[in-house]
């Protein structure tokens, strides 16, 4: 063999060597991407971060008003059921996320300095409130929920189902972990929760523990709402300005779902309130938006709650309308109850004449004060004349005076429960008031289209059974979570 | 390559729907750095009764995609046209994003030859991906394949008809990488402006994690083949026949996850294993051969059978039983098709319809139990049928006779179904009391129904079909020295087929969602040889 014929062999093998002993690293970091990896190197991240947590109760997505949707598939649409179970897993997910990504391990090792640390604490507290929040929403609408933490690691595993009750005890030890850690109220903080918006949920979770433990704290219920009502907020003097495109100014509004006509859009949220409670022959630049959605309006039994010289009906739109619902796809059937409008209480419009200013009040004082009455009702300790006092509070902003005002012997638990009806309508506590009361199936109340479809028979409603006081899993998750048992009755 | 879209700002399509104008210009590039050095060593003296091949190499692919775009909508002025931007009414958004991925390999190979009559090859490669997070970049392909070309063996000189006839096995793994870059990663998204959060007198822009499998990696084929290349009559018909068998695991599928596992309801991930086995045929002949001026035919055959089964769901993959997939039109969140272990994957997932007299009853259906249902529910869902064909057969013929000349394609499909769901999306009398209705699917007069049944098994219909895919006639002359040809081609030319809808071939994965129907081309000219 001839020696010479190695020769080019031996040039080519070790430009083959030097060749690839650079380059045998497959890696490649995102430039244009921002990934877990880089994300925190800015130090404003962690806001940017807790931010959509807030964000996932007002928008759909990473897109105003549509668009880049957190939840595949269903989002954007109206599968009320379906969206509102991905919802809440996606709020927890979210919430869980920040917390693994602002231990302090992780904070150490990216070197956060002292300042930023202690804003992250806060943070923190509030991705465990708004956490907090979405468990609620879980226990009360489905019951028996998976509970999954910051400790449980992401992955694809299909989480164990828990009870109603563990959920409960946790989400009640969680807010009295982190309420005093909150931010403090004012207009600086507008928009994030605080530490009477974590009294308020705890209200409410003690308010509903007899639904969702089977043993009731109405001393609780009743601690809470007095917390609340020593804090800073003090009623509206203008109950209608809850409602408007400044709303945002109001005294009153202890945690609100935040919306803009320009830099929050959404289709839904009160976007949705707005549009939709406007049609027939309304004018709807008189709600400062650009056209009516011909969808909501009054069932009779809501609007027979109201007695004559309450003001908080002058908003309800009565010319064309009928009070009976006989059938849904009429928009003249029913009373039009425009109540959030997007008109500022100094007579402007909103900045969009499509996508409102308003925000969603989730929780406000006037509330405290009617769980305050009806723990006290319950016998959750507190005074009785109190509880009287409150209750005319609300009256006598009603009424503009007190005409309004009831006696000792009104104040019954059936008046609260219509009170609540007036007062907070159309602001999310209906259905969970109704189960409380015992009232939401079965036939002891029947109200329009209960327990009918769109295309039923009997618009008077009929009777249901109690399996309804709680919604269906979604029967795609019953498939992708083996865990999972479905409620009974469904 | 750059591309502009301009739309003045006083059409009706621009005033309706508020944009009043728009611009958009984008100007993606690619550049791709490939680097490929490997070694071929031949020695030149027999290694025993053969001859040894060597192959060892090296490969390395770069990608950096950069994708910049600019739109503006709101446009003052029209008298700019698709050339530059005038004022806007809103800031003009422009977007800058880069892309990159790498792949980069070892490979060897070694071949042994005995006198072109024995063949045998084994060779490995060992790729590492960028789209693998760290511990699953790599991944190790070997391969062996064995070849007997028997017509070279002395006792076959006696049988002049078989010109050419080998017998050849293998065995290999692949990796398949090709999906999307960052996958291993959790990305943060931002905002559009008009999606911030408000907190106290701040707007803040939210970012968003996106759901990940940081474990992800490669998925692989272990492919088994067997098969026979022949040759008969000097090659006047030739072909092949082919077993295969292909198991592949670490199937990476985009699938929903159980709320609360990830940080949103579906993930790119490793879902399990399945297998697809099945043979190929193909033959080729030279049927006629009259020479110049005679008539002249050549044709192919080929079919294909394929059978496919899921074999497993990773138990760590989603913790679930079944996966479903295939969304369609209607309802929310409505899914048609399942991953489930024993059935092929993507097969329907519906329940099945109960009939009376021929008719659809509405909301009635034969549940697992062969009780009749009122709901389409767990106790009625079943997998059945599947949108992948069991047999695919091709045929194709060339003819020509003097100056005239004709050739043709055909294409059929057997036992592949679709999911018509056009039909179930606009089927029912419901539709026509929405405030904006449809036009409704004819099958609404055979099933009658009310309100929408998208889970009935009613539109899960076969899709066989036989396609002539091209007919070409030409018609070849000289004319003053020069060769001149006349030609008509059709594509498309038309489908034999019992589906009711419009093209059993339309939808994707067999979803037939009122795609944009596939046209049928004529063309017809003249060319002409310089």
């Amino acid at each position: 063999m001839n020696t010479s014929q190695w020769k080019p062999l031996g040039i080519a093998a070790a430009l083959l060597v030097l060749g690839t002993a650079g380059c045998t690293d497959p890696t490649v970091a995102p430039k244009s991407t921002v990934t877990g990896a880089n994300f925190f190197d800015d130090p404003g991240s962690y806001q940017a971060f807790l931010a959509k947590i807030y964000a996932g109760l007002a928008l759909s997505g990473q897109s105003g008003p549509a668009g880049q949707p957190d939840i595949s598939g269903i989002d954007e649409a109206s599968a009320m059921v379906v969206a509102m179970y991905y919802r809440i897993y996606f709020q927890v997910g979210m919430a869980n996320e920040f917390l693994r990504q602002t231990t302090d391990d992780k904070l150490t090792a990216r070197g956060v300095g002292s300042a930023l640390r202690t804003q992250i604490q806060q943070y923190r507290a509030e991705a465990r409130f708004l956490r907090a929040l979405s468990y609620w929403h879980g226990i009360d609408l489905f019951g028996n929920i998976p509970l999954v933490t910051e400790k449980d690691a992401i992955g694809t595993t299909a989480p164990k189902q828990s009870t109603r009750v563990d959920i409960y005890n946790y989400v009640v030890t969680e807010l009295n972990a982190i309420k005093t850690q909150l931010p403090a109220p004012g207009a600086a903080t507008y928009g994030r929760a605080t530490g009477p918006a974590a009294d308020m949920l705890l209200a409410e979770l003690y308010l509903n523990d007899s639904v969702y433990t089977g043993t009731a704290n109405w001393a609780g219920a009743l601690t809470e709402a007095q917390a609340v009502i020593g804090s800073a907020y003090t009623l509206d003097l203008n109950y209608h300005h809850l409602f408007m495109a400044d709303n945002n100014t109001s005294p009153e509004i202890i945690f609100a779902i935040t919306q803009d006509g320009v830099r929050t859009q959404t289709y839904g949220g009160v976007t949705f309130l707005v549009h939709a409670s406007v049609g027939g022959s309304m004018n709807a630049r008189n709600y400062g938006i650009d056209g009516g959605w011909y969808g909501l309006r009054l069932k009779p039994e809501a609007y027979a709650l109201f007695g004559s010289g309450d003001g908080r009906t002058s908003t309800f739109y009565t010319t064309g309308q009928s009070v009976v619902v006989d059938t849904i796809a009429s928009f003249n059937r029913g009373i039009a109850s425009p109540k959030f409008t997007n008109r500022t209480s100094l007579g402007d419009s909103g900045s969009n004449p499509t996508f409102v200013d308003t925000d969603f009040p989730v929780f406000r004082l006037g509330e405290a004060y009617l769980i305050y009455a009806e723990a006290q009702l319950r016998g959750g300790g507190g005074s009785r004349a109190q509880a009287l006092t409150y209750v005319n509070a609300l009256r006598e902003r009603a009424y503009g005076g007190t005409a309004g005002d009831i006696t000792d012997p009104t104040l019954t638990l059936p008046f609260i429960l219509a009170e609540r009806g007036r007062e907070l309508l159309w602001e999310a506590h209906r259905r969970t008031d109704l189960i409380r009361y015992g009232l939401f199936t079965g036939s002891g109340y029947l109200w329009a289209w209960k327990g009918e479809d769109p295309h039923g028979t009997n618009p008077a409603g009929v009777a249901t059974a109690a399996t309804r006081d709680l919604y269906p899993l979604p029967a795609n998750e019953l498939i992708a979570n083996p865990n999972l048992r479905q409620n009974p009755g469904y | 390559m750059n591309r502009v879209t301009f739309y003045p700002n006083n059409i009706h399509l621009e005033t309706k729907n508020g944009t009043d104008g728009s611009y958009y210009r984008t100007a993606p590039s690619q550049t791709n750095t490939v680097l490929e050095t490997y070694l071929d060593y031949r020695p030149p003296a027999n290694l025993g009764p053969g001859n040894l091949g060597l192959t060892g190499g090296y490969s390395y692919a770069r990608s950096h995609a950069q994708y910049s775009s600019i739109s503006a909508v709101q446009l003052n002025s029209n008298l700019l046209g698709d050339n530059g931007i005038p004022p806007t009414g809103i800031a003009p958004v422009p977007i800058d994003t880069v892309t990159e991925s790498k792949l980069i390999s070892f490979f060897g190979r070694a071949e042994y030859n005995i006198g072109d009559r024995y063949l045998a090859t084994v060779s490995v490669r060992r790729d590492g991906s960028s789209r693998f997070g760290p511990g699953n970049q790599w991944g190790n392909f070997p391969a062996a394949s064995i070849g007997w070309r028997i017509s070279r063996e002395p006792f076959m000189s006696g049988i002049p008809a078989i010109s050419d006839l080998k017998l050849r096995a293998s065995w290999g793994k692949t990796g398949n990488q090709a999906f999307g870059d960052y996958l291993q990663f959790s990305t943060y998204q931002g905002c559009n402006p008009k999606a911030q959060v408000q907190f106290g007198s701040q707007f803040i822009c939210p970012f968003r994690p996106s759901a990940v499998d940081t474990t992800i990696k490669w998925e692989s084929t272990g492919t088994w083949d067997v098969g026979l290349d022949y040759g008969i009559m000097s090659g006047r018909f030739s072909g092949a026949i082919d077993w295969y068998s292909k198991h592949t695991d670490n199937l990476i599928f985009t699938v929903p996850v159980a709320a609360g596992s990830n940080l949103s309801n579906y993930v790119t991930t490793n879902i399990g294993s399945m297998r697809n086995w099945g043979f190929e045929l193909d033959l080729n002949a030279r049927l006629l051969d009259g020479g110049p001026g005679g008539l002249s035919w050549t044709a192919g055959f080929n079919a294909t059978h394929n059978a496919n089964e899921l074999l497993r769901i990773n138990p760590n993959a989603v913790g679930a039983s079944q996966i479903l997939v295939g969304d369609v039109a209607g309802g929310v969140g409505t899914k048609i098709q399942v991953l489930e272990p024993g059935q092929p994957i993507n097969s329907f997932f519906v329940c099945q319809q109960q009939y009376q007299n021929g008719k659809p009853v509405e909301g009635k259906y034969i549940s697992l139990a062969d009780t009749v249902a009122s709901s389409c529910d767990a106790a009625s869902l079943r997998a059945y049928h599947d949108p992948a064909p069991h047999w695919m057969v091709g045929f194709s013929s060339s003819m020509a006779y003097h100056h005239l000349d004709l050739s043709f394609t055909l294409r059929a499909w057997l036992g592949n179904y679709v999911y018509n769901n056009v039909a179930s999306n606009l089927g029912d009398y419901q539709e026509l009391s929405r405030s904006a209705p449809y036009n409704l699917s004819t099958s609404v007069l055979q099933t009658g129904f009310l309100a929408p049944h998208y889970l009935s098994d009613y539109y899960v219909e076969k899709g066989s079909f036989l396609r002539m895919d091209n007919i070409t006639v030409g018609y070849t002359f000289p004319w003053e020295g020069r060769q001149l040809r006349f030609f008509a081609n059709v594509q498309n030319a038309f489908t034999v087929t019992g589906y009711s809808g419009v093209d059993p071939t339309a939808g994707l994965n067999g979803i037939d969602n009122n795609i944009y129907p596939r046209s049928r081309i004529l063309t017809s000219g003249l060319s002409v040889q310089f």
